[in-house]
């Protein structure tokens, strides 16, 4: 009998749960308004960045300096244009931006970048943080290429003309 | 009187302890002489049918059930009394990962205290729920209450603990525990410990685990005064699980200490005069400050010491400390503040060697001294008045002249006072020439770092600089606070080389303890701080940083959060990558692999797809910076109603 009374307890307590008698008795929890299911509003589908000439990937790949960019994308033999190559492959770009216009890490390198034999005698023997690049690791003429690049960066409009950037 | 009453109950709790103590001699006893028949079992007895859980013993887990148990209406649940207590502690939220260890306090929370102060903040990871609470604190300054599962919940908490540990912000966090290993259910010997605090004893300020009401009641009001009281550090309490369980009479019910917070401490006189002609005396002072602006008044304290001496200020932005556009900060161009300076003054600065030396870092390391070799130091710091052995924040050692263990702002009035005092008309005088001279070179700064904008202003992917100046466009005529808060979240400093920061919301300063993870949640938490005071939160978030606890994401849709969060999508892990570099050409090997695991491509991420899938609003990704201005238009309008809004934008790497 005292089983049977402890089944019906408990069987009447699940029930009296369930059905909110009990519910009615604690302190209703404040909810915020419910709203639909916000259905994904995600904007059209994003332009693809066009794949560079060395990437066998189909554009699955990072951003990186200006080789992937529109205007420098088509396959270019250019000393400038295998300058960009180098200039990804050597990781300058991971300190000094895609488009060598510098950033916390590294400082702005194009379009006037300091004279040739400067620029190489610094890269073999840098001074500060800069990690030293040898002549096993790149070419002088490599370097001569990445340097026709860093010349090639475009020179940007007058601070002035861009509404963006006034104070 | 309330000493009295308080002793009474006390001695009550005790009594009622040894009363358990009793009943479970008496049921050794009973066990002793053999096997009880369930159907037989003895009533229960008296005390355990009020609520008081008796001690297991052999014998007392054969007996049979007894009369389903409640709360008498003349009880409250021990965690009902810790909401009492909590609630008067004034939290707003509790954020939380579910766990069973702290089940009477979940509930206690959400029916007892109506889930109002504090509301429960529904989180996907216990490291989220720390972590917002992180941002929280520095939006509103005050704490936010953190509860997890014992020791796994802790476990996934500790990285977040760490962060605000080391940037000395206050987390208050509870955990579940059975401590009584003779009432664990099954799981609960996985999630049970001895000593649960111990494993973030080394980065927490203090711990206890309450044994009684009485106990947590003094211990939880402790914790929060400790939490704080500069040097500012997390706290845990460790919620033994039964005492949140049990009842307690009413009239039982232990006092609430109402104990005031204690004042920071100040400089003592003698050294705050000493700084004071100093920095009169001084040529051309600097003042370098790095986690010094605790309150909103700590901003002006600042202001009105650099004007009154016209010193240079040099912000390390661990806090909003000062105005970016102002003409004193020199924070541009810091390295030649510092190196031009006769007088060096670090004023809560947590790492103030490497604000005077630097390090190189090459095969072989090398440091050199980047002040002027006869410069004089001074440092104001809580930092010497708590030092930890285990985990190495306290940094190299500096030498200086004068070292103040105090808290910086609250030393500040003083130093005022007595710069007042000592400067005369002629030195005042030197005071203005000297300001002007520090105002045109602030200027110059700021141009070039236009100049330096315009660089790669159309390229695609967007430049850092131009998603920073298109994001500036769009928010400066609201009342905005950047929550984003790690070191290159804010796009390698351009929202502070380009943005007016004036105001103390607007800058949350860092993770403290570069933990990577910590930028999304505390972008959350920030910004629900801000939600009731109507402020246009804003986050630059990186890629690799939410992919840690996306979660979170749900967390700010589920809750309403307002935020806009703006993508530094660059595909990788990018600080990493330049450390495998630096290691290839320090071996002299060709550095082409080096981004081999440390960028997030193939496939890429779609962190639109990723936050609409949590509901919500997203766009991108977005690679054309012309296509910026409207994304964000639109996004903002969204958050501006009230919601969360994502807008993916791949940029460059730096």
């Amino acid at each position: 009998m005292l089983r049977v009374s402890r089944q019906a307890i408990v069987v009447l307590f699940v029930a009296l749960t369930f059905s909110g008698v009990l519910a009615a008795q604690i302190r209703p929890t404040p909810q915020p308004p419910r709203r639909p299911t916000a259905p994904p509003r995600t904007a059209p589908p994003p332009k693809k960045t066009p794949p560079e000439p060395d990437d066998d990937r189909g554009g699955k790949e990072a951003p990186t300096p200006a080789a992937t960019t529109k205007q420098s994308a088509a396959a270019d033999t250019t000393p400038a244009g295998t300058g960009a190559a180098l200039y990804k492959k050597n990781g300058c770009y991971e300190c000094h931006a895609n488009e060598a216009q510098g950033g916390p890490q590294g400082p702005r390198l194009g379009p006037t970048p300091i004279p040739l034999p400067r620029f190489l005698a610094y890269v073999r023997n840098p001074a500060g943080d800069m990690p030293p690049f040898t002549a096993k690791v790149i070419s002088d003429q490599d370097l001569e290429a990445i340097y026709a690049f860093l010349q090639s960066r475009p020179t940007p409009p007058a601070v002035k003309e861009i509404p963006l950037l006034q104070p | 009187m309330g000493a009295t009453k308080s002793s009474k109950r006390t001695r009550l709790e005790r009594r009622e302890f040894l009363q358990r103590g009793a009943l479970a001699g008496a049921a050794a006893l009973v066990g002793s002489g053999g096997a009880v028949d369930a159907q037989t079992a003895p009533p229960v007895p008296a005390a355990a049918a009020q609520g008081v859980t008796p001690i297991m013993t052999a014998a007392g887990e054969a007996i049979g059930p007894g009369e389903v148990q409640v709360i008498g209406d003349n009880q409250r649940s021990g965690s009902d009394f810790m909401v009492d207590v909590l609630k008067s502690l004034g939290f707003e939220y509790v954020a939380a990962n579910p766990g069973s260890s702290f089940r009477g306090l979940h509930e206690s929370i959400i029916n007892y205290g109506g889930n109002q102060a504090p509301e429960l903040i529904t989180c996907m990871h216990e490291e989220s729920a720390v972590a917002m609470a992180h941002g929280y604190y520095k939006a509103e300054g005050k704490p936010m209450l953190v509860a997890a599962h014992g020791t796994v919940g802790l476990q996934h908490a500790s990285m977040a603990l760490y962060n605000a540990w080391c940037d000395r912000v206050p987390v208050y966090m509870v955990i579940g525990n059975y401590n009584d290993a003779a009432v664990r259910r099954p799981a609960e010997w996985y999630h049970g410990v001895q000593d649960a605090a111990l494993m973030v004893r080394d980065f927490t300020k203090w711990d206890d685990t309450p044994w009684s009401l009485t106990h947590f009641a003094e211990s939880a009001v402790r914790a929060y005064n400790v939490s704080v009281t500069p040097p500012m550090a997390p706290v845990l309490l460790v919620l033994d699980g039964i005492l949140q369980e049990q009842g307690v009479d009413i009239s039982r019910l232990p006092a609430i200490p109402k104990t005031p917070v204690p004042s920071a401490p100040q400089g003592d006189a003698t050294s705050v005069e000493q700084a004071a002609r100093m920095l009169v005396a001084a040529d051309n002072p600097v003042l370098v400050v790095d986690r010094l602006a605790r309150t909103p008044n700590g901003m002006k304290l600042l202001v009105q010491l650099a004007e009154l001496v016209g010193a240079g200020v040099v912000d390390q932005t661990s806090r909003m400390n000062f105005p970016t556009r102002h003409p004193l900060n020199q924070s541009l161009r810091a390295g030649a503040a510092i190196g031009e300076a006769d007088l060096v003054v670090g004023l809560e600065v947590a790492d103030f060697w490497a604000s005077v030396n630097a390090l190189r870092d090459q095969l072989h390391r090398s440091t050199r001294r980047t002040a002027k070799a006869d410069a004089k130091m001074i440092t104001i710091t809580t930092g010497d008045l708590y030092v930890r052995a285990n985990y190495q924040d306290f940094r190299r050692l500096q030498d200086v002249d004068l070292a103040i263990a105090a808290d910086g702002e609250a030393t500040l009035p003083a130093l005022i006072e007595a710069v007042q005092r000592l400067a005369s008309a002629d030195r005042r005088r030197v005071f203005q020439e000297r300001a002007a001279k520090l105002a045109d070179a602030s200027r110059v700064a700021a141009d070039r770092a236009r100049v330096n904008a315009s660089y790669a202003w159309d390229a695609n992917p967007v430049s850092t600089a131009r998603l920073a100046a298109e994001l500036w466009a769009q928010i400066k005529n609201e009342d905005w606070s950047l929550v984003s808060s790690y070191y290159t979240s804010d796009l390698g400093g351009w929202p502070r080389r380009l943005w007016n920061f004036d105001k103390p919301y607007q800058w949350l300063g860092h993770a403290g303890g570069g933990g990577i993870g910590y930028g999304a949640p505390a972008s959350v938490g920030g910004a629900l701080a801000n939600k009731k005071h109507g402020r246009l939160s804003v986050a630059i978030q990186t890629d690799g940083d939410l992919m840690y606890a996306p979660g979170v994401l749900w967390t700010a849709a589920h809750h309403r959060i307002p935020l806009l969060s703006v993508m530094n999508n660059n595909r990788a892990y990018h600080m990493e990558l330049m450390h495998v570099q630096r290691m290839c050409n320090a071996r002299n090997r060709s550095v082409d692999r080096g981004a081999v695991g440390s960028q997030i491509t193939d496939p890429n991420i779609d962190y639109a797809k990723l936050a609409a899938s949590m509901g919500v609003y997203a766009e991108g990704p977005i690679d054309n910076p012309a296509e910026l201005s409207p994304a964000l238009k639109r996004a903002i309008a969204l958050v501006k109603r009230g919601e969360p809004a994502v807008v993916d934008v791949v940029t460059q790497v730096r």
